[in-house]
């Protein structure tokens, strides 16, 4: 049975439709990396899992769980961790409060909190930010107090919503090795990325999706090569320049 | 750290003593208005400075609570609670009284007034004091209408009668020090952490496992008992309430400035706000008689525009600056 099971999801925003019938599993101890040019519906179905948006149809089961419905601290408790896109720090906490506020949910107490929360500020490497003010993070840390905070609250599922947007090749490349390092710790990770090369290195499988719909699923070999993929980007483009 | 905690013991030791030596009656109310101001400004610091619920409608809990009190001192049948302990209407539990129904009106507006968020939510709160104030001023039977309520007997706590600016001072002198050591057992546990986070991004502390909407009624919940208390002392100290008197626009506003003068989301900002509004709001009345809401008005727009950190926050930032130089300086030597 696969950890994480989307059925039909749907979602609409008055009249667009933002996602339509989107149907994926994601099994335990993999990446998935979820692709589509901008608007196709990622963080929508991001929002939709992590209880931050109800779907309009369709049914999310985590765990052979029914999951959709609950509201977002309670996806939390269930054991998902979400990052934002739009990066949400606690901007007048120190970057260790962010990190212990977010382990203190599943803490009995603030010093079992703080434990967990220098052991996450090692395993991401943020050690030499821990003092500073979240407001002052550059976005290559902002994105990195992301996933620290995410695994704080000692998920089994991750969903990163575009880890890597702003950072520069240097950046990309550790956080390519914070991810798969996750990964092997023994979380199940889904990731949206648009860097493509970045998001092959660390996707076993991928989801594509465009204007709402799934248009493929497969290998990152496999949809390199998918027609319908190449077309879906191309279009983008198309658009792009007119 | 421990320095700190002596610089408290010696300052409570001092407002102990301090009705010893100060015979001036006025001078004895004015410390009173103030310890009064720091128990309605931590109130509504941990709502709107730690919980980042900006509230306009604190009269609605401080009228509850003064109206409370007053019920449970002259209804014949609540009074007897009292008498049940003390032989005689107790005003301790009264405030208590006044509290738990005020408790019971959050528990009622909580999840409705959540829906709203932002100035949303400041309107809201404003909306509900001005339902408070109609009520109060329409429902005869229970709060005697515009008339307000008179106490005709004195009240006393076991043989101690509350007659007298010195009593008074003790009785609020201990609820302001029990209102500070709550909002700071409060801010140093797993729920002030929680309540930082629902300030600083709602969307974030839901994702970290928040439950944001529980969290925010049981900060209004605190915060709106802490304004009862201040009420419910109100009533007792005055001896006269009246709708008008209590569920102002003014309590409101008050609270307001008294935390944002002093420096919000601190635990120090309302009792430094409570000291400087207090003397100077008192200084300037006898200097400016009437017209001293002007000067007091500016005075608030200076702060606001040249301290927006507030009078502690700023005093704060210059001491913690000093000290980085110093302990540059110390490095560099
Ligand atoms: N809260 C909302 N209200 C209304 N429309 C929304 C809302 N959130 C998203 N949309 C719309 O839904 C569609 C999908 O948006 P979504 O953010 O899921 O795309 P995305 O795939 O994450 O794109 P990007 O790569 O740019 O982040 C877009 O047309 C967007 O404008
Ligand atoms: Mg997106």
């Amino acid at each position: 049975m696969p950890m994480l099971q989307v059925k039909d999801l749907t979602k609409q925003f008055g009249g667009l439709t933002a996602v339509s019938k989107v149907s994926f599993s994601v099994n335990e101890g993999e990446v998935l990396g979820l692709i589509g040019p901008n608007g196709a519906g990622k963080t929508t179905c991001f929002n939709m899992i992590a209880g931050a948006m109800n779907p309009t149809k369709g049914q999310i089961e985590f765990e052979g769980q029914r999951i959709d419905g609950l509201q977002a601290h309670q996806i939390s408790q269930k054991g998902i961790a979400r990052t934002f896109q739009i990066v949400k720090p606690l901007r007048n906490l120190s970057v260790f409060d962010n990190v212990m506020i977010a382990a203190l949910s599943k803490s009995k107490d603030i010093s079992q909190a703080r434990e967990i929360a220098q052991e996450v500020i090692d395993f991401t490497g943020i050690h030499d930010l821990a003092k500073k003010g979240a407001g002052e993070l550059s976005i290559g840390n902002l994105k990195r107090l992301e996933v620290a905070r995410a695994l704080a609250t000692l998920p089994r599922l991750l969903l990163l919503d575009e880890p890597m947007g702003g950072l520069n090749g240097k950046e990309v490349d550790q956080a390519i090795e914070l991810i798969l390092k996750i990964n092997k710790s023994g979380k199940t990770v889904v990731i949206i990325e648009h860097i493509m090369k970045a998001l092959m290195q660390v996707s076993d499988r991928i989801v594509v999706l465009a204007q709402g719909e799934k248009i493929a699923e497969g290998t990152p070999e496999a949809i390199s090569k998918n027609e319908a993929v190449i077309t879906a980007y191309l279009g983008e483009e198309y658009h792009a320049q007119s | 750290m421990n320095r700190q905690k002596s610089y408290i013991a010696l300052s409570i030791v001092v407002l102990l003593l301090l009705p010893l030596f100060i015979k001036n009656q006025f001078l004895l109310h004015m410390f009173i208005l103030i310890f009064l101001g720091v128990i309605y400004g931590q109130s509504w610091n941990l709502l709107g400075g730690f919980t980042g619920q900006i509230s306009f409608g604190h009269a609605l809990f401080f009228g509850i609570g003064a109206y409370g009190t007053a019920k449970f001192l002259t209804s014949d049948s609540l009074s007897k609670i009292g008498v049940i302990f003390n032989h005689q209407a107790d005003p301790i539990l009264a405030i208590i009284f006044g509290g738990l129904m005020t408790i019971l009106v959050t528990f009622l507006m909580g999840t409705i007034i959540f829906r709203l968020s932002g100035p949303y939510f400041g309107l809201g709160t404003l909306a509900m004091a001005e339902i408070g104030l109609v009520i109060a001023m329409n429902l005869k039977s229970v709060t005697n209408g515009g008339e307000g309520i008179l106490l005709l007997d004195t009240p006393s706590i076991g043989p101690f009668e509350l007659m007298g600016k010195t009593s008074f001072y003790y009785l609020i002198l201990v609820l302001m020090l029990l209102t500070v050591f709550f909002v700071y057992q409060i801010m140093r546990r797993k729920m002030g952490y929680f309540l930082l986070a629902i300030r600083e991004d709602n969307q974030a502390a839901e994702a970290m496992g928040v439950p944001t909407k529980r969290y925010k009624i049981l900060a209004l919940m605190a915060s709106a008992f802490l304004s009862a208390l201040a009420g419910g002392f109100y009533t007792l100290y005055v001896g006269f309430i009246s709708p008008h008197d209590v569920f102002s626009v003014h309590t409101s506003v008050e609270m307001i400035f008294i935390t944002i003068v002093g420096g919000v989301g601190t635990l120090m900002g309302p009792v430094v706000g409570a000291v400087v509004l207090t003397v100077l709001s008192e200084v300037f009345k006898s200097y400016f008689d009437n017209a001293y809401l002007i000067v007091y008005g500016l005075l608030l727009i200076l702060v606001i525009l040249y301290m927006p950190e507030g009078i502690y926050g700023y005093l704060k930032k210059k001491w913690n600056a000093r000290k980085k130089v110093m302990a540059d300086a110390d490095v560099a030597s």
